[in-house]
């Protein structure tokens, strides 16, 4: 959860003397990548890049294809070895890896390191993919990715004019959960938000900045109408009349009316070419029935 | 079996093991290296030999990533085995072990300030230490810690144990909120960083901290060799050790203070690896002897084969990822444990026999 005002643009730093002198396509063939970043995965696979990728990290599983590739461990957690004995031509990472150490046992072995900060905004996103296509000779699909992503928020950004004026629900993003009945609620400013007032939501946690714990209480006095569960929390529970019994979530709007809605954890983490489709579906839960244009 | 050897046997066996193990681990992981292999690199590292251009990457694994690992976790299992048979020898009480008397919960308190606290923040009261930060907070949390314990359980110049024991739950629970409370405050990458220390991890190896740690135990070891008899002495009892011209009081602070430099110096580099400490000395009192001057340099010997095999299995379950540390130690160690602990029963055999 970095936010850094000036994520506007791309920050690419190529760390260690290697990975400048590699040339950034033509004699990519051999290119060999180990990456622990899901969402440059993500990117990896959607400008057809993905046979290049021959390590990813534990947490890296969207597309569902991308768990056939060796993983290399939790990316807080890695350990240099198993990375190195895949025998990378770049390590590539968004800045949250660890620990440290990886850092300099990597470059020991002259193992270059890339790292791409795609921050939090949608031109960002759009940056670091862009960045890939050129970096991995993919130009012509990242291209078309672009177009297509572009094209859809155009879309999204023109849909965005029927909730004027409109009374908008004001929703809790409920997140993770490695307790029973420990929450995180997203709060302003991240991806997350962004998608919500796009699909003609409000964030009813109204604080600015990262992630804010739940307590039951809490979640009582949001009072929100519309509650989204990422996949985790929610499938813990199966179902949202099985959510709704959680002590609190039966106390508020979203509880009583049954609207309780499961969304992947990786569609309001970062942007990406899926963030149209993403919007989409939200602006389906919090709005049933969609006023007529 | 062991009962037949005499003690210069049982340590030239147990060194045996060692080497072999030893290779072992310098040979097994995500990259594999014959003995010949290793021998060369080894070689090319000393200047014996000309390096030649190829396979540069295999020679860099191993001598900057693979031997410092393998050094480090027989360091640590020493270390460990070591505080282990002196702790158990202070308070004469077989359950105690670093975890007990509040030395490891106080270093991964102060670990778990540099973490936090210490790092990109406006407090950043740890940038003249740097690198050393952690080792040196690490020590300074476990020293409290462990000197807290020992104040409140002295009185009139003597050591109550069911006291110091006491003492030591009690300032563990505090150590261990206190990192909680830091975990709950940091940020995600912070909070994972102690989560992951707390199981405890080889890969951050480097030549650095394995020297510091080695140093560290070598010093304390050796000095830690000179109180073998006088650890035998205070098995007596207080009163019986000071008639035999022994000062236990003085003893006990000599011996809290090597303990604690020896476990927060290596805490501070693997994280807290639990059991070893535990184990390793039952394990030589049961197999063959009680009796100090033999347990100090064999749980030294010993805690290293057992932490070398357990490293193994960490680089092997899941490659080329692995396993923190902790959880083997406690799966493959407990029930080892256990079946020697009801063997030992079953042929009514005496516990420090």
């Amino acid at each position: 959860m970095r936010r850094s005002s000036s994520a506007l643009f791309l920050v690419a730093a190529a760390i260690g003397a290697t990975a400048c002198a590699r040339p950034g396509g033509g004699a990519g063939r051999t290119e060999r990548v180990v990456c622990v970043s899901k969402q440059i995965n993500e990117f990896m696979f959607a400008i057809g890049a993905q046979d290049l990728l021959v390590g990813r990290d534990l947490t890296s599983i969207y597309p569902p294809a991308i768990t056939k590739i060796t993983s290399v461990g939790y990316h807080r957690a890695l350990n240099a070895e198993g990375i190195i004995s895949l025998r990378p031509t770049v390590f590539l990472n968004d800045g949250n890896y660890g620990p440290d150490e990886v850092k300099t046992q990597l470059q020991k072995v002259g193992i270059p390191i890339l790292t791409l900060n795609p921050g939090t905004t949608l031109d960002g996103a759009e940056a670091l993919l862009d960045t890939l296509g050129t970096r991995f000779d993919r130009r012509a699909a990242a291209d078309s990715v672009l177009a297509a992503w572009k094209a859809g928020m155009d879309s999204i950004y023109r849909d965005t004019l029927q909730w004027a004026g409109k009374p908008r629900p004001r929703v809790l993003i409920m997140h993770f959960g490695q307790l029973v009945n420990d929450y995180l609620a997203l709060k302003r400013g991240g991806v997350a938000d962004h998608i919500l007032d796009w699909a003609g939501g409000v964030n009813a946690v109204d604080s600015v900045g990262g992630m804010m714990r739940l307590t039951p209480e809490l979640i009582a006095k949001i009072a929100p109408d519309v509650i989204i569960a990422t996949d985790v929390g929610f499938d813990r529970f199966g179902t949202a009349q099985k959510f709704a019994t959680m002590p609190g979530v039966s106390l508020t709007p979203a509880g009583r009316h049954g609207r309780i809605y499961r969304i992947e954890e990786t569609d309001v983490m970062y942007f990406g070419p899926r963030t149209p489709a993403a919007v989409r579906r939200m602006a389906g839960f919090l709005h049933p029935s969609p006023p007529a244009r | 079996m062991l009962k037949r050897l005499t003690f210069a046997q049982v340590y030239l066996l147990l060194a045996v093991l060692l080497a072999g193990a030893v290779v072992a681990s310098a040979g097994i992981g995500a990259f594999t290296f014959s003995p010949a292999e290793m021998l060369r690199y080894l070689g090319e590292a000393a200047g014996w030999m000309s390096a030649p251009a190829s396979d540069t990457l295999g020679r860099n694994v191993f001598l900057e990533l693979r031997l410092p690992r393998v050094v480090l976790a027989g360091v640590t299992g020493a270390v460990l085995g070591v505080s282990g048979t002196i702790m158990q020898g202070l308070f004469r009480n077989p359950i105690v072990e670093p975890g007990l008397a509040g030395t490891s919960a106080g270093a991964a308190f102060g670990a778990a300030l540099v973490f936090v606290l210490g790092e990109k923040t406006t407090l950043a009261f740890t940038a003249p230490l740097g690198a050393l930060a952690v080792p040196v907070l690490a020590f300074v949390g476990a020293f409290a810690a462990t000197m807290l314990v020992y104040r409140v359980s002295t009185s009139f110049g003597k050591v109550n144990v069911f006291t110091l024991l006491l003492a030591g739950i009690a300032v563990n629970a505090v150590c261990s909120a206190g990192t909680g409370f830091l975990s709950y405050i940091a940020r995600d990458p912070q909070a994972r960083n102690i989560t992951f220390w707390n199981l405890g991890t080889f890969t951050t190896a480097s030549w650095r901290g394995t020297v510091l740690v080695s140093v560290a135990f070598l010093l304390c070891f050796a000095w830690a060799l000179r109180h073998g008899k006088s650890l035998n002495a205070l098995m007596l009892g207080e009163d019986e050790a000071a008639a035999l011209g022994i000062d236990p009081a003085g003893l006990i602070l000599r011996l809290i203070i090597l303990n604690t430099i020896m476990v927060a110096v290596d805490t501070a580099m693997v994280g807290v690896i639990a059991f070893i400490g535990l184990v390793v000395p039952h394990m030589l009192r049961m197999m063959k002897s009680a009796d100090y001057t033999f347990l100090l340099p064999a749980s030294a010997l010993f805690g290293a084969l057992l932490m070398e095999c357990i490293d193994i299995v960490a680089r092997l379950v899941i490659s080329p990822a692995e396993l923190p540390i902790g959880i083997i130690t406690a799966v493959v160690g407990a029930p080892v444990f256990l079946y020697i602990l009801l063997r030992q029963q079953r042929s009514g055999g005496a516990f420090y026999g």
